[in-house]
């Protein structure tokens, strides 16, 4: 019997691939196995075997997966709330397995996820991890999922490494089909993020969170693009309140304790400070301009 | 007449690298980390097949002979049955004729 530490980390991955999907196999829930040892060798980077494993789940099948998860020794670690800015996927960590992200929608497809899943979902197709068969998306859609990622995920002064597999190499007619799906799957702005068109959507509300991370900005930009971007009244109430809610998660790894009730209000309070502090100094630039 | 059969388990994920075994029951784990001759089992065993077919793959493979190994497999693999990772079936015998 081991515990991770003995399982060298790309064997350990391929491992948890398997793993979740006969979790989601018990559970009836779709899954596709994204990046990592999931992607087609010819589209992986040097370094893209991975260090957790990244799945999307049908969004109908998200809390079956949740419990079954649950049920089997997978602990969360961040939820879909706090984890990212596009409250997208959830962490989990396993004793045997390690991490998982569960991405209950993918960054960029988020219009519609259902609508975005099933399409992934009807042209998949599937590989062998640790001699158990996995559906992930064809190599088409690999290609737009990793471009997405690379979008919120600049590497400054320089190209991400994705991009060059997936876009820049690919032939004309490929990027064609990349484009087709993005166009699919409600990701046409986003996908313009990482080929370096965004310009042709300035001024479009679901181009401004994509903006600050092509252009950069700060905290304070990030929540404005999604305040922008969210779609009516309710929704950017929404954005409003979560951006200054705490994440337990990151307030105990920074106080290496499990926060008590009266440091979660004590954190609260300083992040309203501090949105409030970023604000003056946000205008006083935005008046300087 | 029957016989046993080995086969690696349904739930059972696997994956051979530099000479090493990981292998682990689904979902749930943990890892088994088989090396050297546990490994040579392994892949005897991965092939499916009697207890003989698979100490006479292991034989082949370490250049010893099956009989001088015998024991140590079927101890080897029994242990791999009652992890979970192996399963053990009964099937009627081949080459054997019926005397009814």
């Amino acid at each position: 019997m081991t515990d991770v530490a003995d399982v060298p980390l790309p064997v350990r991955v391929e491992l948890a691939h398997a793993a979740v999907q006969a979790l989601a196999e018990l559970a009836g829930v779709d899954v596709l196995h994204i990046k990592g040892p999931a992607v087609h060798p010819g589209l992986r980077t040097a370094t893209g075997t991975g260090t957790d494993v990244d799945v999307i789940v049908r969004p109908s099948g998200v809390d079956a997966l949740l419990a079954a998860l649950a049920g089997h020794g997978w602990r969360v670690e961040t939820g879909f709330e706090t984890g990212s800015a596009f409250d997208h996927a959830a962490n989990f960590f396993h004793d045997s397995w390690g991490l998982l992200d569960v991405h209950r929608h993918y960054p960029g497809m988020d219009r519609d996820p259902e609508g975005a899943f099933e399409r992934l979902w009807a042209s998949r197709g599937s590989i062998e991890l640790a001699h158990v068969r996995c559906a992930v998306p064809e190599p088409i859609a690999q290609s737009l999922v990793l471009l997405l990622h690379a979008a919120r995920t600049p590497r400054p002064g320089r190209t991400h490494p994705d991009i060059a597999p997936n876009w820049t190499d690919r032939t004309p007619e490929d990027r064609d089909r990349i484009r087709s799906l993005a166009a699919d799957t409600g990701s046409t702005v986003a996908l313009a993020a990482a080929t370096g068109e965004l310009d042709r959507f300035r001024g479009a509300p679901e181009a401004a969170v994509w903006e600050v991370f092509v252009h950069g900005g700060d905290r304070l930009d990030e929540w404005g693009a999604r305040i922008r971007a969210a779609r009516g009244p309710r929704a950017k109430a929404s954005v409003v309140l979560r951006s200054v809610r705490v994440n337990r998660y990151y307030l105990g790894q920074k106080l290496g304790h499990e926060p008590s009730r009266g440091e979660v209000v004590t954190e609260f309070f300083r992040r309203v400070l501090a949105a409030g502090r970023a604000a003056g100094t946000h205008a006083a630039r935005v008046v300087r301009r | 007449m029957t016989t046993e059969r080995f086969a690696v388990a349904p739930h059972t994920a696997w994956v051979l690298r530099d000479e090493v075994v990981y292998a682990a029951p689904l979902p749930d784990g943990p890892s088994f980390v088989l090396a050297g001759p546990g490994a040579q089992i392994w892949c005897a065993v991965a092939e499916g097949g009697t207890l003989a077919e698979v100490g006479a793959r292991v034989a082949e493979a370490v250049g010893s002979p099956a009989e001088a190994l015998a024991a140590d497999v079927s101890t080897f693999v029994a242990g791999l049955v009652d992890a979970g990772l192996v399963t053990r079936a009964a099937v009627p015998a081949t080459g054997v004729r019926s005397q009814d």
